[in-house]
């Protein structure tokens, strides 16, 4: 009987809470005909390119929003940046590449740092949109710094948790990291502590609103779910976060939101 | 009692691998160091398979000076002038980027060996 029970509450747990907003994997299930999503790509970065962004924080929605808890649009959170592209064939040509923290397929509460471009950042997208903050030319220059630097791979944490909580170490996501590389050219530095600190101070996080019962089952029987670097009420950093704090403190950061011209 | 047991841990595990699915679904498309039970359906590797795109192999953050930069700083001028003249101008004015549909090189194709007999091509007006 008691096996029973744990059977169902491990059954509601699996089927009602799903982490939607873990949306940091690389690639997935096409949701749109391929000529769409090339489109969609390429119109990202050329608007990023047309408003001379050096670097710019870019966000994709991986689930519709209407799956997502209140506070979250965009599930993915990365840097694209100006690059020279050596392709395949010998060529040099200029366009972004795309550095992201993409959890693992195979170890869920693990991460890694991989470089894409727009149409693989895009390819598994639910929604055609793009969430874009270009930072102002100081700030891009400071992250340009920090991104060609072994800084930007020092503040990477592979012990991955959907929810990460960007005020504390542990659990890294995709926006917590984001932050962190955004704080660390900032402040030109490398000190993990001090960047948490000045998070602590002047970064206001997103609440998790998934009810208590969710989350506390989603964290024992999801590995991409945790909440041992989190307070009695969790929260987590998004691009809403992200953008908010830029648009505060980095004067003359632009957000623009990109949908697929008609 | 053990029936149940069996049954319980079936049933949770079938579940538990149906949730999964929808957020483990898919593969890098071509990221070297990946490769799945997926990679077939991935929407990465539906671009890839397309036709329309250009395999890179690397990809260096260009300066506001326009020199390739890497880990502990510039090390080179770009080889690509255009993107070179255009990195050179200050933030927030227009860049030059390709019309090419760029796509990290799929693992087949970084298994192939270079052809060094094959044609260069000069890049593409942008």
């Amino acid at each position: 009987m008691r096996s029973l029970r744990f059977c169902a509450a491990a059954f509601l747990a699996l089927t009602f809470f799903k982490p939607a907003w873990a949306g940091s994997q690389a690639g997935g299930e096409p949701h749109f005909p391929v000529e769409q999503i090339v489109k969609f790509s390429k119109q990202v970065e050329k608007t990023l390119a047309q408003k001379g962004a050096r670097v710019a924080i870019i966000a994709r929605a991986g689930r519709p929003p209407s799956e997502l808890p209140e506070g979250m649009h965009f599930t993915h959170v990365s840097f694209a940046v100006y690059s020279e592209i050596s392709t395949a064939d010998g060529r040099k040509l200029p366009g972004y590449a795309i550095y992201n923290l993409y959890q693992s397929d195979t170890q869920p509460d693990t991460s890694s740092l991989v470089q894409d471009f727009p149409v693989d950042f895009f390819a598994g997208v639910a929604v055609l949109e793009a969430g874009i903050v270009i930072p102002s030319a100081e700030l891009q220059r400071r992250l340009l710094d920090t991104l060609s630097s072994p800084t930007y791979k020092s503040l990477h944490d592979p012990r991955y948790s959907a929810i990460a909580n960007p005020f504390t170490l542990g659990r890294q996501n995709c926006t917590e990291h984001t932050l962190d590389v955004i704080n660390a050219a900032i402040y030109q530095t490398a000190d993990i502590n001090k960047i948490k600190a000045s998070e602590k101070a002047y970064f206001t996080a997103q609440p998790v609103n998934v009810s208590p019962l969710k989350l506390m089952l989603g964290s024992m029987f999801s590995a991409e779910i945790t909440l041992f670097d989190q307070p009695a009420s969790p929260v987590t950093a998004t691009f809403e976060t992200i953008a908010g704090y830029l648009e505060k403190f980095d004067e003359g950061a632009q957000v623009v939101i990109i949908t697929p011209e008609s | 009692m053990k029936i149940q047991s069996t049954l319980c841990i079936a049933l949770t595990a079938l579940f538990a691998s149906t949730a999964m699915a929808a957020d483990h679904s898919g593969q890098a498309s071509g990221h070297a160091s990946h490769s799945g039970s997926h990679a077939s359906a991935s929407a990465g590797h539906s671009v890839a398979a397309s036709g329309q795109v250009t395999s890179a192999a690397s990809a260096i953050p260009l300066s506001v000076g326009g020199a390739a930069l890497s880990v502990g700083g510039a090390v080179s001028m770009g080889a690509a002038h255009d993107s070179v003249r255009a990195a050179a101008s200050p933030i927030g004015k227009p860049l030059a980027i390709t019309d090419e549909i760029i796509t990290v090189t799929p693992p087949n194709e970084a298994l192939k060996r270079k052809d060094t007999a094959s044609e260069k091509k000069s890049d593409k007006p942008i």
